[in-house]
């Protein structure tokens, strides 16, 4: 069998760098950009042109089909900010919402994670059934939960009724005080899949060695849970709540769905409001003005999710 | 809807000289071409007229005994019975508002007569008037005494209709096309459901309703322009237009056209229009789009009680000045 010897002055100092190989590394320094180009190009046209395109929109009066666009400047942002009824409501609305979101979906999340976890007989049965409803779309999960709260004929008021709770029947999507509380109770629902599977992912790495040390110190469930888990949760944790908050800020779908962002506006999201605006009321310039803003609020959670995704170990 | 592609020149004017030419003028029925007509000129071919008007459930009128409305009175009268006999009088989907502003609407009619409700489409009158206040607090004044369904300003249209399948309620503010997609769709007898020209007690005699249009892309190239104008002529010369009724849909804008027998709805609507019933477009479709967001939130939040009469009416009014002042 023959065997191949390394000169020891290789060894001790590296490859040699002729200067072919050199002109053959800087040709192959492009090599990555030519292999990105068709995506990069693609990414331009249908993502970077379209948002620039929609910035630039903001600053016109336009009905989307007029051959003329009327430049205005900044007034779109001004009209948004100082008579826009229904946009500071939309802003509360979202605001409402990360909260909820926030708080909600993840802490359900965390405890379902730490109950699937554990190894029991259908454990993965029950993992499929909590996690079934992040697999529907939130149109149909809108569906769906608009009729459990129809006033008439649907399943919360009766339920209520038939336990002895008539008095909490309430018109659940009519009442303009009410109404986004059972949107984002919907979208709850849909929301506490995914945290749930992160979650198990992260606590599946976590060694048992390190539970069993805390126990033979003595510490109990809940201090193993809030200095060994928790604290290894830290990374899943981060891409929860950073995903979890871009969600909330793209929530759209379940709110048409559910109230269109009725009544009378009181549920509507940037989002919805963005949309209703551009293509209900021909109002393009105001419409996009929204999409600046909305864009805006989601890069505070967007930038420091893609830097820990893009973070070099 | 189609203004904003007729006023920034998409859309094919079709002059006197092409109506004539493609038969359009003879073919159909003059209502539709009213309706169709922006500022005086036509920009497509009509298909379709859909008539928007109260149903009543007949099997519920008859049992509480109730005389199908001839009058504003008489339908005030069978939602005061109806409602005692714990029927809610009409059912309604108000999720997109539009449902509800038929209603809003008829109300206008009853109240301010075809006269200031044109007027009101065109800008020419005020919203503040004494009479469309009166139509805004009549609307109010049925919400409070319980006329429309629970909870009906957040409901789907179509949530709304099994109330009436299932003898909760009695009536609706519908259009013709709940006859083949809801009613016969759920295996109803569409000859319980009875749609009345809605008692606006005013003549002429007039109800909601809007029609469907080909139009024709002003920028295309001739022959293909030449070739659309001649299918939409084919589409609705009378004799292809009643061969192809049942497929094609209806009530057919064209004229002598009727759906077929086992359509007593669509057929009622049908001799409506060919017996010289007018209508006025809903107002989501007569005004610019801008004013239309504020007159569905002011109407909706006069329902919800956050705004009074006057001030809806006001607010939509402003809405209105601002779009005159700004176009």
């Amino acid at each position: 069998m023959a065997t191949a010897t390394i000169p020891a002055e290789r060894i001790s100092a590296g490859p040699k760098r002729s200067p072919s190989a050199k002109k053959r590394r800087d040709q192959l320094r492009f090599l990555p950009w030519v292999f990105l180009a068709p995506a990069l190009v693609i990414y331009s046209v249908v993502v970077v042109y379209p948002m620039l395109f929609s910035a630039y929109l903001s600053f016109f009066r336009w009905d989307g089909v007029a051959p003329k666009k009327i430049f205005v400047g900044f007034q779109n942002y001004v009209v948004l900010l100082t008579h826009n009824e229904v946009f500071w409501i939309a802003l509360k609305n979202n605001a409402i919402w990360l909260i909820a979101a926030l708080l909600v979906p993840t802490s359900i999340g965390l405890g379902l994670a730490l109950l699937l976890n554990s190894r029991f007989r259908g454990s993965h049965i029950f993992r499929s059934i909590f996690y079934f409803p992040a697999v529907l779309s939130l149109a149909v999960v809108g569906l769906i939960w608009t009729w459990i709260y129809h006033p008439d004929l649907g399943l919360a008021n009766q339920l209520l009724d038939a336990l002895g709770f008539k008095f909490l029947e309430r018109h659940w999507l009519s009442d303009p005080q009410i109404a986004i509380y059972p949107v984002i109770l919907a979208a709850t629902w849909n929301a506490v899949g995914l945290p749930m599977l992160l979650f198990l992912a992260g606590l599946q790495t976590i060694p048992s060695e390190l539970h069993e040390a805390a126990k033979v110190e003595g510490a109990g469930r809940l201090q193993r849970f809030w200095y060994v888990t928790f604290p290894l949760l830290r990374e899943t944790t981060l891409i929860v709540l950073a995903i979890t908050s871009i969600n909330a800020l793209k929530a759209y779908d379940i709110v048409y769905a559910m109230t269109n962002g009725g009544p009378a506006n009181r549920t509507q999201l940037l989002s919805t409001w963005m949309y209703f605006l551009t293509y209900n009321y021909n109002e393009v310039g105001l419409g996009t003005a929204i999409a600046v803003v909305l864009f805006s609020l989601t890069l505070i959670f967007a930038i420091p999710y893609i830097r820990l995704m893009t973070r070099k170990v | 809807m189609a203004s904003p592609y007729e006023d920034g020149g998409h859309a094919l004017e079709l002059t006197p000289a092409l109506m004539a030419q493609y038969g359009v003028d003879k073919n159909i029925v003059p209502a539709a071409l009213d309706l169709a007509r922006h500022n005086g000129k036509l920009y497509g071919i009509p298909v379709w007229v859909r008539p928007m008007t109260i149903f009543y459930k007949k099997s519920l009128f008859d049992k509480f005994g109730i005389p199908e409305p001839k009058t504003f009175d008489d339908l005030e009268q069978a939602c005061a019975k109806l409602k005692a006999n714990g029927i809610t009088p009409i059912a309604c989907g108000g999720k997109f508002s539009w449902m509800t502003m038929r209603t809003t609407d008829f109300l206008i009619e009853h109240f301010a007569g075809p006269g200031l409700h044109d007027k009101l489409f065109a800008m020419e009158a005020s919203y503040s008037s004494p009479e469309v206040i009166k139509a805004f607090t009549k609307l109010k004044e049925w919400v409070d005494k319980g006329y429309f369904n629970d909870g009906f300003i957040s409901l789907d249209p179509n949530e709304s209709l099994p109330l009436l399948f299932q003898d909760k309620a009695a009536m609706t503010f519908q259009g013709p096309w709940i006859e083949d997609q809801n009613i016969i769709a759920a295996h109803q007898d569409p000859n319980d459901y009875v749609p009345i020209i809605a008692p606006a007690d005013q003549k002429p005699v007039r109800v909601s309703g809007f029609q469907e249009q080909i139009q024709f892309w002003s920028k295309a190239k001739p022959d293909e322009q030449k070739a659309a104008l001649l299918f939409a002529s084919f589409v609705t010369t009378p004799d292809v237009a009643k061969k192809h009724v049942s497929e094609f849909g209806s009530p057919s804008a064209v004229v002598g056209v009727f759906p077929s027998a086992d359509h007593p709805i669509t057929t009622t609507m049908v001799k409506w229009l060919q017996s010289g019933v007018q209508l006025y477009l809903p107002t989501d479709q007569a005004l610019p789009q801008e004013i239309v967001n504020a007159f569905f939130q002011a109407q909706d939040s006069m329902i919800l009680g956050s705004l009074t009469p006057e001030a809806a009416c006001a607010q939509i009014q402003k809405a209105v000045e601002d779009y005159k002042a700004s176009h």
